[in-house]
């Protein structure tokens, strides 16, 4: 017996072991790839000058889907900001989501719209379409407001893809807010490329929480004053500049975020659209996508990334909303890769199949699970006496000086790329929000995914959960 | 090692004594000596108490856990005296910055001041309980290693803080604001600089404390002692980072500062010179001023090229051509010449904008060859150069032979320069490109300039292999408008692509021909799919003034989503 369990702890010490070795070289190779690709991008787009493109009738055309439930407070501002954005050829499609306030009459009201004849072509599955609406003042020709009964987000936006007409689809949150060249920037990788379809593209996503703004811009970047909202602002920081630029660069990324991402709609149309049936939608439909050019030998083609600041959300900043946020994040991480278990480990599917995937799986979904379990084999450990703890100690150490570290340089590709919080405070508070977030907010990282874990698996909870935000418009 | 520590410990103790000294005086002439030592006075009580709390916790560990007591009175000297050196610094500069919102040195002085001398005080006291409690080290090696460490690091902070005080009090404009930012960024990094070296040579100790503490129980392992390497690796790595982002910072600033400052300059004298008399005083002036500062650098030469070609932009007529004259008259061609022959890609683009914009033909044969450039910017920069350089038909001769890629943002970027520079373009030769992308750029081209001689040459280009191809030549079509291109549209609908056939009735849509309503409604009754049908219907309404009467007519049994189809393209408000 006693052998066994020493082969046991032999093994457990050995794969938890492997484990750590493999995630920190993955992550030190994306931190990498995604200097040589940020650089690349910066060298490139040095000297772009995409004025010609905000006249050129050959720039591709683009629909702007903003989905809204019960944002009748703020719907007419958001509309009005989307449609002030530079661009040729665009149209914004606002879907009242089945809203229980007023949302639908106050964009009637504001924008004078009117029920039309719309023959809606039910291309991708969506509940009932009551009513598409459109405003007979020519300033507000851009503007499509559809009407229908409430069917979530997916549904919400599988309807603005019937009304659209454009050759790209951008799916934007309508309280986020998007750069007055957004646009312009993101159609670019699908024009430029040459060998390749772009069939998706995705832009980094900003947190705007503190930010002073003006007229649905942001006029000043201040980083967060409220603690979780700013250890989110490093989140992000590593997410999109580390993290999905590197992914890009290896033509792997699975995840294009639901608050600004551009896609071309053909394709989209053809792999189905917005599944309704999970809440990771966003990560679901890429993955989706780029499973039907592979099943379909469609050709070489590419999901592309642009690390400009071109979105400003607001991120929650208590506690409740960030956890229901994480759970569903969880949640929709499981059903992504759940319904495309067949890409695992694939050739068939290249890189996609072989690394992205394996990692999403390993190092996404099973993380938590691995924490969760050296933590308890830890105290098993301890309860045993069989902890040195200054071998702890040096580990401890080790893990914490490697999580800062990533966090400074999640902070320096900011500083030299797009140096956003100028102010010198900002920087020596993003730091030492870098110091603290490995005892605050992984934890509660851990937590949270673990729990929506227990959700999907226990309790088969399938639905988003209430959101609430603050809302724009007041100064900090 | 020993001789370096002493010496510096013997230059540390004279200059920070003359520091302290010098500080005072600057304190003493700015402001009122009462105010000075009321201050002093209450931060030095604040500062017995903290000293006698911290005395009161040592008693209360002692108690607790007798340890020797030379070991105690070594860590109260200590203690006491890095408190009382921070004091002596942290009080001027309390004093100094306290109405300062903007600082960052406020902002420490506001809220660190008492925070730093509690966690002095934990970190110290505690430090030091448990250093001889548990890990039973002597206590004069740790004075041996901290008191160094701390010694340097003091004087690090009181030079910063001298000098900064300093600085503060004498630059008042917004340029000297500019680089005192700049300023206190660089003494943060030399201050990083300063922690890497301290971290590297405390990094022995901790190694040697480690290997000490594993020698008792067993032989520390090579595993461990990688691990020890990482830790330190990646904390230098963090530390670097963070002098990285302030260099970084430095540079911004120092060009944000100057480049804002030349830039004012210089376009104060371009004004002068464009909106004068080329033979007035103030024209020559500023033409001699010019000329002067293009001399002294590159850099400024670049700056006043970059103003030039935005006033070249922005303006036209004499004041264009006035401009385009200063450039010739400053000698800025020969950085461009020097570019084209030796310079990178990034000087290359700038020199081939440079030579775009003012017209600068000299260098034409190396435009040309930039045109087989693997590097894409820099062909497409080189392709709307030529364009603008040559006034002929032939400007897009070098496509002919163009063996890359064109992508939709070249057609763009090219169309755009064509449209600006040159509408009398010949594409025949285009069309004979053995490159596909360069056949549909002329179709695309042809139809946007409307060149209606290139129809025959459109019309057999529908019978091409490539569906690609065939897309641009029926929307050529359609954008020249010309009532004959139904026919042969309407001939290729059947054997066409999906989304050909949709694009073809799109342009049928376009050219509003009687003839072809036979042929749009046969099309609508037989084809099932909803785009070919919406546009189909659009095409037939479009077909005369009777259009609307002619679907109602022809479509009175129709099913029900050809009904709403119907209702969609009536309502005039979609």
């Amino acid at each position: 017996m006693e052998l066994y369990v020493y082969y046991l702890q032999k093994l457990l010490d050995f794969g938890l072991l492997i484990y750590c070795v493999v995630i920190f070289t993955i992550y030190f190779t994306l931190a990498i790839l995604s200097a040589i690709a940020l650089i690349h991008y910066l060298r490139k787009n040095r000297y772009v000058d995409l004025s010609p493109i905000m006249t050129s009738p050959l720039a591709p055309s683009v629909s702007i889907l903003a989905p809204a439930y019960n944002e009748g407070k703020t719907i007419v501002e958001n509309a009005r900001s989307l449609l002030s954005l530079h661009y040729v050829d665009f149209e914004v499609i606002i879907v009242n989501d089945g809203s229980k306030d007023d949302t639908l009459e106050r964009m009637i009201e504001e924008y004078n719209m009117v029920k039309v004849d719309f023959a809606v072509n039910y291309q991708i599955e969506c509940q009932p379409i009551r009513g598409v609406y459109k405003s007979p003042n020519p300033a507000f020709s851009k503007l499509t407001l559809i009407d229908k009964v409430n069917g979530g987000k997916a549904d919400a936006l599988n309807a603005g893809i019937n009304v659209s007409s454009k050759r790209l689809f951008a799916t934007i949150d309508v309280d986020c807010i998007i750069e007055y060249d957004g646009l312009l920037k993101m159609v670019k990788p699908f024009i430029e490329e040459k060998d390749k379809k772009v069939i998706a593209s995705g832009g980094v996503v900003r947190v705007a929480n503190s930010c002073e703004i003006e007229n649905g811009r942001i006029k000043t970047v201040v980083l967060p004053k409220n603690l979780w909202a700013r250890f989110q602002v490093l989140e992000y920081f590593r997410a999109f500049i580390l993290g999905r630029m590197a992914w890009s660069k290896l033509n792997g990324l699975l995840l294009i975020s639901g608050a600004f991402g551009l896609f071309d709609r053909e394709i989209a149309v053809k792999a189905g659209g917005y599944n309704h049936k999970t809440v990771g939608e966003d990560m679901e439909l890429v993955v989706r996508m780029r499973r039907y050019m592979h099943d379909h030998n469609l050709g070489k083609y590419l999901v592309t990334f642009i690390p400009d600041p071109l979105c400003w959300t607001e991120v929650p900043d208590s506690l409740n909303i960030l956890g229901r946020q994480r759970n569903r994040w969880a949640r929709g991480t499981i059903d992504s890769l759940r319904m495309h278990k067949v890409m695992f480990a694939n050739p068939k599917y290249g890189r996609l199949g072989l690394i992205s995937f394996p990692y999403w799986f390993f190092f996404e979904w099973l993380a938590p699970f691995t924490e969760f379990f050296g933590l308890i084999y830890f105290t098993f450990l301890a309860i045993g006496g069989n902890i040195n703890f200054m071998v702890f100690l040096i580990l401890f150490i080790f893990v914490y000086s490697l999580s800062v570290m990533f966090s400074m340089w999640a902070i320096v590709a900011e500083e030299i790329s797009f140096h956003q919080y100028t102010r010198k405070t900002d920087i020596l508070k993003l730091i030492l929000t870098a110091m603290l977030e490995p005892f605050i907010f992984h934890p509660l990282g851990v937590y949270w995914s673990l729990k929506g874990n227990y959700d999907y698996f226990f309790k088969g909870k399938k639905e988003w959960g209430e959101m609430t935000r603050k809302g724009f418009g007041k100064k900090p | 090692m020993v001789f370096f520590i002493n010496s510096g410990l013997a230059l540390y103790k004279i200059s920070s004594f003359l520091m302290v000294i010098f500080l005072l005086i600057v304190n003493f002439r700015v402001s009122s000596r009462y105010a000075y030592f009321i201050h002093l006075l209450k931060s030095y009580f604040i500062h017995l108490f903290i000293i006698g709390l911290s005395g009161l916790l040592l008693f209360v560990l002692y108690l607790r856990h007798p340890v020797n007591t030379a070991d105690i009175v070594c860590f109260l000297d200590s203690g006491y005296k890095t408190i009382s050196f921070l004091f002596a610094i942290l009080v001027p500069l309390v004093f100094l910055y306290r109405n300062n919102t903007s600082s960052i040195i406020s902002f420490i002085t506001k809220h660190i001041t008492i925070i730093l001398s509690l966690v002095g005080i934990i970190v110290g006291v505690w430090g030091a309980y448990f250093a001889l409690t548990f890990f039973r080290i002597n206590s004069i090696d740790i004075l041996m290693f901290g008191l160094p460490f701390y010694k340097y690091f003091s004087f690090g902070v009181l030079i910063f803080i001298i000098i900064i005080a300093v600085i503060h009090r004498r630059i008042q404009n917004v340029v000297a604001q500019g680089y005192f930012n700049l300023f206190s960024y660089f003494i943060f990094f030399v201050l990083i600089c300063w922690v890497v070296v301290s971290a590297i040579y405390s990094f022995n100790v901790v190694q040697q404390f480690i290997s000490l503490y594993f020698a008792e129980t067993r032989a520390m392992s090579v595993r461990l002692n990688i691990i020890l390497y990482c830790i330190f690796v990646f904390n230098i790595n963090t530390i670097l980072f963070f002098g990285f982002v302030i260099v970084s910072r430095i540079i911004k600033t120092v060009i944000s500062v100057v480049s804002k400052h030349l830039q004012n300059l210089y376009q104060n004298y371009i004004i002068n010179y464009v909106y004068n008399d080329p033979d007035s005083r103030e024209a020559m002036t500023a033409l001699r001023k010019l000329s002067r500062n293009a001399r002294q650098s590159r850099y400024r030469r670049n700056l006043i090229s970059r103003q030039l070609m935005t006033l070249h932009k922005n303006l036209t007529g004499d004041i264009a051509f006035i401009a385009k004259d200063l450039y010739y008259k400053l000698k800025l061609t020969e950085d461009a010449g020097r570019a084209f022959r030796y310079g990178r890609w990034p000087k290359k683009i700038k020199a081939v904008q440079e030579a775009a914009c003012f017209d600068y033909k000299a260098p034409i044969t190396l435009i040309q060859q930039l045109i087989s450039s693997r590097n894409e910017v820099l062909r497409m920069e080189a392709q709307i150069a030529l364009i603008r350089l040559d006034d002929s038909p032939d400007a897009l001769s070098f496509l002919k032979f163009y063996k890359y890629t064109l992508s939709e943002y070249e057609y763009i970027h090219i169309i755009n320069a064509i449209e600006h520079e040159n509408q009398n373009i010949n594409l025949e030769p285009l069309f004979e490109s053995s490159n596909d992308t360069v056949v549909i750029f002329a179709l695309r081209l042809s139809g946007h300039l409307g060149q209606v001689n290139n129809y025959d040459r459109i019309i057999e280009l529908l019978r091409h292999g490539s569906p690609r191809i065939r897309e641009a030549s029926i929307f050529a079509l359609g954008q020249l408008s010309l009532p004959q291109s139904v026919e042969p549209l309407m001939n290729f609908y059947q054997i066409e692509t999906y989304q050909n056939k949709i694009n073809i009735l799109k342009v049928i849509q376009r050219l509003p021909i009687q003839s072809c309503q036979p042929w749009l409604i046969k099309t609508i009754k037989e084809e099932h799919d909803y785009a070919i049908r919406l546009a189909a219907l659009k095409a037939l309404q479009n077909t005369n003034r009777t259009g609307e009467d002619i679907i109602k007519i022809s479509f009175v049994e129709a099913d029900d989503e050809l009904r709403s189809l119907i209702r969609h393209v009536n309502d005039k408000r979609i």
